[in-house]
């Protein structure tokens, strides 16, 4: 069986700053991989490329699913099956939380440009059974901008299980949050993940998290690959203990 | 003759320049989008039309000094804006700041005809600078050497500041990086407020030297901001060198345009920065924001 | 229908009543300030789509209420289109002319939107401006149509009055659609539509075009109103004062663009009456408005327990 992605020879550059430089990166389906490594390595850069937002001046190939997909829009990748959350969670703020649901159901339902408000309110049955399995259901009346920080994360999850992805790129979904909001916030995820066959791509910088959860985890440093591996080899691997895991992360 | 247009279209390139070099400092740094920069331009030059006469009619001590005191004045005014009303809108919307500095549009334009009618008014040009320089058969107004020669000191002095002293690297870390600014320790706001200050300096003396050439009325503000507008466009925000060029190119190509196209000379700008705009557009994949 | 929805529709029905009456019951000069208000309002409203809802602020909005005269005026006069044909023609015009520039505009974000818009509308401006064997140059179209074909100002502004209606129940009716979720969504953050699936850029069109198709309305009424066309109608100065309307009413309202147009037009009318500095009032208030009551007069009305028209559901 191919696999679900396989991108090659990844590069970057901002002016004269190389983001990302060369990474090989190839994903199983239903595999969980982690991205590691210390900030400015080039992790969320290489999310970008993957999910489209900054696929311009990129280099390298990308395939997902045997196509090639490289430079193609965050919208043709969304469509496709890429969804994908940000390091600061973008969703709709001045919108209700069901109002966010129902944006997020547009483009499968193919409603974007329907003028019918009665097939919108059809689509509030299935909004509503995500915002329960992401446990938003109380606040589906709510301003985005008045739920909090962690209710957010789950909003944001909830409007990318909308769109239905086959891969799904997180963006340190875990960030700024307590450990105990932490560990339901991540058991919510990957159920889901579990339930729905997603393959999934995630950066994190809790490494308690990325070894519970990753079957493979690639480590960057300054924009390349510097180890990849399964958990066991990544912990025993004495130059990752000394650049990353060695210092206090 | 078209050496002659040339040497216009640069002086109006250099005008161009001074104002909207303010313009684009002052986005650079505090991205303020500040549509009362002509009405600015135009009280310094009603001040300079108020102060020539009072001091030394028609000499060029007179007339340096009119126009240096108009923007300073300018300046200060700048400054009470900035401080009494600005301050208080930093982080809103994009679109409260530029309404209100529409409402200072209107609130000037309205003040201006109350002080200085609406009539056109004329500012003398110093015995020194009249005349013409003679080279083969074209003759350059000297006037509009010396603005040039002006603009050219402007610069120099902006480079210089910008280079070498403290306050220039303030404005390099500010105009890059608002967040670093803060780490360095220094008050963003005295920042804000003196970046709000210099572009209105620039705006006021712009209008001074500027003010002998044309006529002078309520109604220079929007012509002057639309054509700032444009060149800082054009060069992208917040970039001085970029609006440099694109005010020279302007100058140039506009009194070119009057040469050979005198119908399409209102519009020709309008139609360079579409052409700029498309162009970026298209060179750039995907949303931006 | 909720109970939420009745109440909405007898406030609106009100209005409307209490509208008809002021046009009929102080005479013909009242009238025709009612009818330009409301031409004025339909204009407002169409700006205020893209600008509350899409998140795009235009500077050459005029370029469509322009165009809606001229294309109005034009099938008259070089045509020879019967003049109720010719009423089409002008909201026509201004649609296809949105599409065109809105397709090169909605590429561009922020401010470099806006210059983009401007730069459009200037460039429709000296068109109609400069072709005078076309256009009739700066001394516009006139005489080709009596104003307001005939009717009495009273008669006129009840005609405006049921086209403004029928307007702003589409324009609600599209604001609670699907794409009107769409066109909200895209004006909060385009690059989170984006990577839902979404071509930002086609929805921001959609509404330019769909707002372009309104202002053109509004200006093809204005055309019959004065039974004339001038370039000046493509102008900044109108943009200014419909961006100044949506701010006095209040942004992000859907009701906010009629308050403003109300209050701008009689500040207009009545100040400079007594002041010939009436601008310098629309100037402190704009900024007693932006300082002390960002959301407008709809904002206000809101806090009074008046429905704006929020975007609250």
């Amino acid at each position: 069986m191919p696999p679900l992605l396989e991108a090659r020879n990844i590069s970057k550059a901002f002016g004269r700053f190389v983001a990302v430089a060369g990474v090989d990166l190839v994903i199983r389906k239903g595999e969980r991989r982690a991205l590691i490594g210390p900030n400015g390595a080039g992790k969320s850069t290489l999310l970008s490329i993957l999910g489209g937002q900054q696929a311009g001046g990129a280099g390298g190939q990308v395939r997902f699913d045997g196509d090639d997909v490289s430079g193609l829009q965050p919208e043709d990748l969304a469509r496709r099956g890429v969804g994908r959350t940000f390091q600061i969670s973008r969703t709709f703020r001045k919108m209700t939380v069901a109002e966010n649901m129902l944006a997020s159901l547009l483009p499968r339902a193919g409603l974007i440009y329907s003028l019918s408000t009665q097939r919108l309110n059809i689509l509030r049955e299935q909004a509503d059974a995500i915002l329960t399995e992401v446990g938003l259901a109380r606040r589906s009346g709510t301003i985005v901008d008045e739920i909090s920080h962690g209710d957010r994360k789950r909003l944001e999850f909830g409007m990318v299980l909308a769109t239905r992805p086959r891969l799904l790129l997180l963006d340190e979904p875990a960030a700024g949050m307590g450990l105990q909001e932490r560990q339901e916030l991540m058991a919510m995820m990957l159920d889901q993940v579990t339930r729905n066959g997603i393959t999934l791509i995630f950066v994190e910088h809790d490494i308690d998290i990325v070894f519970r959860i990753a079957d493979v985890i690639t480590v960057m440093a300054r924009g390349r690959v510097f180890a990849e591996g399964n958990p066991q080899e990544i912990a025993s691997n004495k130059d990752v203990q000394d650049i990353y895991l060695g210092s206090g992360h | 003759m078209l050496a002659v247009q040339v040497v216009n279209g640069l002086m109006e390139g250099m005008m161009l320049f001074l104002i909207a070099s303010g313009l684009t400092l002052i986005f650079g740094v505090s991205r303020i989008i500040n549509f009362a920069h002509g009405s600015l331009y135009m009280i310094g030059a009603f001040l300079t039309y108020q102060l020539v006469p009072m001091l030394s009619d028609g000499t060029l001590v007179g007339f340096i000094g009119a126009v240096l005191l108009s923007a300073i004045a300018v300046a200060a005014l700048g400054g009470i804006f900035e401080i009494l009303v600005l301050r208080r809108i930093y982080g809103s919307e994009e679109l409260m700041q530029l309404i209100i500095t529409v409402a200072l549009v209107l609130i000037i334009r309205d003040i201006v005809k109350l002080i200085w009618g609406r009539n056109d008014v004329l500012v003398s040009m110093p015995a020194e600078l009249s005349g013409a320089l003679k080279v083969a058969d074209a003759y350059f107004p000297i006037f509009q050497l010396a603005i040039f020669g002006a603009g050219l000191m402007v610069i120099a002095v902006m480079i210089l500041v910008i280079k070498f002293t403290r306050a220039g690297i303030l404005l390099r870390a500010a105009t890059d990086d608002r967040g670093m600014v803060a780490l360095l320790g220094i008050n963003q706001q005295t920042i804000f407020t003196s970046v709000f200050v210099a572009g209105s300096f620039l705006a006021g003396l712009a209008g001074g030297l500027a003010a002998p050439f044309g006529n002078i009325n309520y109604m220079l503000d929007t012509t002057i901001i639309v054509g700032a507008f444009i060149v800082v466009v054009i060069g992208g925000l917040g970039n001085l060198y970029g609006a440099l060029a694109g005010a020279l190119a302007v100058g140039v190509l506009k009194s070119m345009g009057v040469l050979y196209y005198p119908r399409l000379s209102m519009v020709l700008i309008f139609l360079i920065m579409a052409a700029v705009l498309v162009a970026r557009s298209l060179g750039r994949a995907g949303v931006t924001r | 229908m909720t109970a939420h929805h009745r109440h909405e529709s007898i406030i609106w029905l009100g209005a409307a009543v209490a509208a008809a009456v002021v046009l009929f019951a102080f005479g013909p000069g009242i009238a025709l300030l009612g009818t330009e208000i409301m031409i004025m309002a339909l204009f407002a409203c169409s700006l205020n789509l893209i600008m509350s809802y899409g998140g795009m602020v235009s500077f050459g909005h005029a370029a469509y209420f322009g165009l809606g005269a001229y294309g109005f005026a034009l099938a008259i006069v070089r045509f020879d289109v019967p003049p109720a044909l010719a009423l089409a023609c002008g909201p026509i015009l201004a649609l296809l002319a949105a599409l065109l520039f809105g397709s090169l505009c909605v590429r561009l974000s922020h401010i470099y939107f806006a210059m983009l818009t401007l730069a459009c509308a200037e460039i429709t401006y000296a068109i109609l401006f400069q072709a005078y064997d076309f256009t009739g140059g700066d001394t516009g179209l006139t005489r080709f149509v009596a104003p307001r074909f005939g009717l009495t100002p009273q008669l006129y502004g009840l005609v405006v009055l049921v086209v403004l209606l029928l307007s702003l129940l589409i324009l609600r009716r599209l604001v609670a659609s699907p794409l009107g979720l769409a066109i909200r969504s895209v004006g909060e953050d385009p690059y989170r539509t984006a990577a839902l699936g979404y071509n930002p850029r086609r929805v921001q069109l959609a509404a330019f075009v769909v707002a372009g198709g309104f202002a053109g309305l509004a200006g093809m009424l204005f055309s019959v109103f004065h039974g004339n066309a001038f370039p000046d109608y493509a102008g900044l100065a109108f943009t200014l004062d419909a961006l100044v309307m949506v701010v006095i009413g209040g942004l992000h309202s859907f009701v906010g663009p009629i308050y403003g147009a109300i209050i701008y037009l009689l500040m207009k009318t009545f100040i400079s009456r007594y002041v010939g500095e009436w601008e310098l009032v629309v100037g402190i208030v704009l900024m007693a408005v932006v300082l002390g009551a960002p959301r407008g007069l709809a904002g206000l009305a809101a806090r009074l327990g008046i429905p704006s028209g929020g975007r609250k559901s």
